[in-house]
């Protein structure tokens, strides 16, 4: 895809998700509204291990709490999947996601405290590589099996369409190599659908800012704070968080072989 | 009008096509014209020669007759040439004879009448000139070819009006020899000369009578001058020249020749006296009279003239060599050569050096001195020829030609625009031949002594030049090294650190003032030692400046080399990935180690050094793809950079 189509896709994609987001949360303007603001605390491990020139394997490992930042327990998010890196510009991946969720009223009768999800899930991401920085563009696709806390309640399945628009920008170099601090920013919009989805299509909307640093060539750290602005599951209701993310990107070469000598170039001659 | 022979009609169409093909057009009448500057001597002549033809022949001139080729009949040459400004001339030249069987016979007559018209001046009446009109005429008689009889030659002034006759000689033939009486009468020099010639040497008395009562006799005996007088108002000298009692025999003797050669060579130079005796001088007084004589006899036989030459007057009194006299005769012959060969040499090397700018006095005096070889050599040359017919002339052993001799060779006077400078030459012997052995020895000596300085000079010279082009050299590898290791240092890296500070580089000193110490030096050879070791010096930093390079190259070849690129699997950005990542830092911090050592040293150590270096880079390649974990351990062992070198230098 050119950059150009890419620009147009970002923009109409972003203009859409506020569009679609905006009427959707004012569909019945004489219902009252009501939305609350949330605090949480988001740790992360992301992963991705080299497993041949095209393979890797991918891994998310999050631990994420809630109320007030870090006073209640809230999910433990567990992503697998492969990625087939089809080139420096585009890849796709897939896998299963297992996350465990805590029930937000601990205290609550005839519920199971702990609700595990299952999910598959595929994603494409397109990378605009620009003179200094670049631009991923990240479509995400979930078919969830999700249940309601009350004991006995059924798993159901729902899907998730998920677009993120995210940036890195170098700071104190011109590249993202070790040692650089950088920029990190990004905007992903939920979209939900299936027979389970009563109120609103629009899930959430997450924006990030955070400062970023490439340990070396395989290890770097994220830090930054999150707005999510996301329909809270019942009618009318909306949820503000705001979420400190500290992330952690780890990423080997698994495929590195000891190769016969075979010289790059020939040796120069004097 | 010449005779026009009946030429039947197919003869006449060949001998047409036979001109036409030769470049001359024969007219109706059988008469041809060509271009000859034979005839009258001058160029551009018309002629035409009218002559019966016994065969078609290639006409070129009337002397010349084609051995086949036979000219028969009366014989008719005609041309003309017409001259204006700015001098106007009309000249006519006829010459009729007969031909019998290809060979001039009976008699001929020779005519030229030579016009000139001088314009005087303008005025108003009209242009004033004046025209005057020379007739010259030669008449004799031929027998078979050679002349045989009376001739005469005459020359008159304006022959249509008062007939002048201005010149007139007489003489006589006899088989082609010049025998009888002569008479030569010539009324502008008011002279009348008399005399007798017997077999083409004069004999008898001559006399030489001018109008103001100047009369002066000479005797001849078999064409040598015996005594000569002259007399005139109140004074009378006499001459008798002096012969030796051979050359009287010889005189005495009824034959022509015996001891006696004739030399036709000179009217004045004649029985070896040198040209500057009284001897010569005294003869010279009527000298050109005779030579005067002579052209008039050759006159319009220009053939004549110049390969028979003097047909009368001189002789030599000559007497055969002594058989030491022949040795040393030959050992002067050789000498001679030897003395013109060196001296040509000589005057060869003293060109190549022309431009050096020292020694110039040296170039004057040597120039001056060649220049007197010539001269001496020439007037040498005279004896050489006389005496190599094994006889020598009259007076020539102690006499006056030794006398001669002696005064010409035994010094050689240089003049200069200030002063003169001599070079004395032995003067010990007393006989003419050893005499100009000692002295031509003693040139040819003096040419050596002389070659020997011109030789030095000449390495000096080239020396000079040698030293300019070590200097230019110099200079030129100085800036070119300057371009090229001072301007861009990134082409070297750190090992730029080996091109700094180089101690005792430029004879202890900065290059400008090394240089100068280099140009200054006044002593060649010393000079010349500075220059090559500055030159070193500069070679030695070149290679060391191609090596650096070199180093670096190999150095990044190896960066590069060690160096992979991947992906970033979160950022995509494109990494750079050090392979063998601890042994490239050891292997970095050994170089950079070594950089500084090698730096302390001199030019020479430092070449070894990088040289090292350099081994060591190539095989650095090799390891990339290597278990190398060994050899990291054993540089980690190690506490010294001599160690490190040990096991380096083991790979």
């Amino acid at each position: 895809m050119g950059i150009r189509l890419m620009r147009i896709w970002t923009l109409v994609v972003v203009l859409g998700g506020i569009s679609l987001s905006t009427p959707l949360t004012a569909q019945t303007p004489t219902d009252e509204k009501s939305i609350d603001h949330t605090s949480g605390l988001w740790l992360g491990t992301y992963t991705k291990y080299k497993l041949s020139d095209k393979w890797f394997y991918y891994g998310e490992y999050h631990y994420r709490r809630r109320n007030d930042f870090i006073r209640d327990m809230a999910q433990i998010y567990l992503r697998f999947g492969a990625t087939y890196r089809h080139s420096d510009e585009f890849e796709l991946t897939g896998g299963v996601v297992t996350p465990i969720y805590w029930a937000p009223n601990q205290q609550a009768p005839d519920i199971n405290k702990v609700v595990m999800q299952y999910r598959f899930w595929e994603q494409m991401l397109f990378v605009q590589h620009l003179e200094r920085s670049k631009i991923y563009h990240q479509l995400r696709f979930e078919q969830r099996w999700a249940r309601k806390y009350q004991i006995g309640s059924p798993y159901k399945l729902t899907h998730r369409f998920r677009y993120k628009f995210s940036t890195y920008i170098p700071i104190n170099n011109h590249q993202l190599v070790p040692g650089t601090y950088f920029a990190s920013l990004y905007d992903e919009i939920f979209i939900q659908a299936g027979k389970s989805i009563q109120y609103n299509y629009f899930e959430d909307n997450r924006l990030f800012l955070g400062l970023g640093y490439v340990l070396n060539e395989n290890i770097q750290l994220q830090a930054g704070y999150m707005w999510s602005f996301r329909h809270a599951g019942g009618p009318y209701k909306y949820e503000h968080r705001h979420i400190p993310r500290v992330s952690f990107y780890h990423s080997l070469d698994l495929s590195r072989k000891m190769k016969p000598y075979q010289p790059v170039a020939p040796l120069p001659e004097f | 009008m010449p005779n026009i022979p009946t030429i039947r009609f197919k003869t006449a169409i060949r001998i047409l096509i036979f001109f036409c093909t030769s470049g001359i057009s024969l007219s109706a009448t059988a008469q041809y014209v060509f271009h000859s500057d034979a005839f009258v001597g001058s160029l551009g002549d018309t002629g035409i020669v009218s002559i019966n033809l016994s065969a078609p022949w290639k006409a070129s001139f009337s002397g010349e007759i084609p051995p086949q080729k036979i000219w028969n009949g009366p014989f008719r040459f005609q041309s003309s040439k017409n001259q204006k400004e700015p001098q106007w001339q009309n000249r006519n030249y006829i010459e009729i004879g007969n031909y019998s069987n290809g060979l001039a016979s009976g008699e001929w007559t020779y005519t030229e009448q030579i016009t000139n018209l001088q314009i005087q001046n303008l005025t108003a009446s009209g242009l004033n000139y004046r025209i005057n009109t020379r007739l010259i005429s030669q008449k004799g008689t031929w027998k078979n070819g050679i002349r045989n009889g009376n001739w005469t030659y005459q020359l008159i002034e304006n022959p249509v009006d008062n007939k002048i006759v201005k010149e007139t000689l007489t003489y006589r033939f006899e088989n082609g020899w010049l025998n009888g009486p002569i008479a030569y009468k010539n009324e502008d020099s008011s002279i009348t000369i008399i005399g007798q010639i017997k077999e083409g040497l004069m004999v008898g008395d001559w006399q030489f009578l001018e109008s103001d009562g100047t009369l002066e006799h000479r005797i001849y005996e078999k064409g040598i001058l015996i005594s000569l007088d002259t007399k005139s108002e109140g004074d009378t000298q006499t001459w008798i020249f002096p012969l030796s009692s051979k050359c009287l025999d010889a005189l005495k003797s009824r034959e022509k020749t015996g001891d006696l050669t004739h030399y036709p060579m000179s009217l004045t130079f004649s029985d070896g006296y040198p040209q500057n005796s009284k001897w010569i001088q005294i003869q010279k007084n009527k000298g050109h009279f005779l030579s005067e004589i002579h052209k008039k006899i050759g006159l319009y036989l220009p053939k004549w003239q110049a390969e028979i030459g003097l047909a009368f007057g001189t002789n030599r009194c000559i007497y055969p060599l002594l058989a030491e006299e022949e040795t040393k005769l030959a050992q002067w012959l050789e000498l001679r050569e030897k003395w013109q060969n060196i001296t040509a040499k000589l005057q060869d090397t003293l060109l190549i050096i022309e431009e050096f700018p020292r020694e110039k006095k040296f170039k004057e005096k040597l120039q001056k001195w060649i220049e007197i070889q010539n001269e001496n050599w020439e007037n040498t040359q005279t004896w050489q020829d006389i005496m190599e017919s094994g006889r020598l002339v009259y007076y020539n052993r102690s006499g006056e030609v030794f006398n001669y001799a002696k005064a010409l060779l035994k010094e050689d006077i240089l003049h200069y625009p200030k002063g003169f400078e001599s070079i004395k030459y032995p003067n010990n012997q007393n006989k003419l031949i050893a005499f100009l052995v000692e002295n031509t020895q003693a040139r040819i000596d003096t040419a050596a002594v002389f070659m020997d300085s011109l030789i030095s000079i000449q390495k000096q010279y080239e020396l000079s030049k040698f030293i300019l082009q070590l200097s230019a050299q110099i200079r030129r590898l100085h800036d070119s090294l300057w371009a090229k290791c001072q301007r861009d240092t990134t082409r070297f890296g750190p090992f730029f650190a080996l091109l700094q500070d180089l101690p005792n580089l430029y004879l202890n000193a900065p290059f400008d003032l090394a240089f100068q110490e280099f140009i200054n030096e006044t002593d060649i050879q010393q000079e010349q030692i500075l220059g090559n070791r500055l030159l070193e010096s500069l070679e030695g930093l070149d290679q060391l400046c191609t090596e650096s390079k070199k180093l670096f190259y190999l150095w990044s070849s190896i960066d590069t080399f060690y160096t992979e690129y991947r992906v970033d699997a979160f950022t995509f950005e494109r990494l750079k990935i050090r392979n063998k990542k601890r042994l490239f830092e050891l292997f970095n911090t050994y170089v950079a180690q070594e950089i500084k050592v090698i730096s302390q040293k001199n030019i020479q150590e430092r070449l070894s050094g990088v040289r090292e270096l350099k081994r060591l880079f190539q095989a650095f390649f090799y390891f990339r793809d290597r278990q190398t974990n060994g050899l990291e351990r054993r540089l980690l062992k190690t506490k010294t950079h001599e160690e490190r070198r040990r096991i380096w230098e083991s790979v």
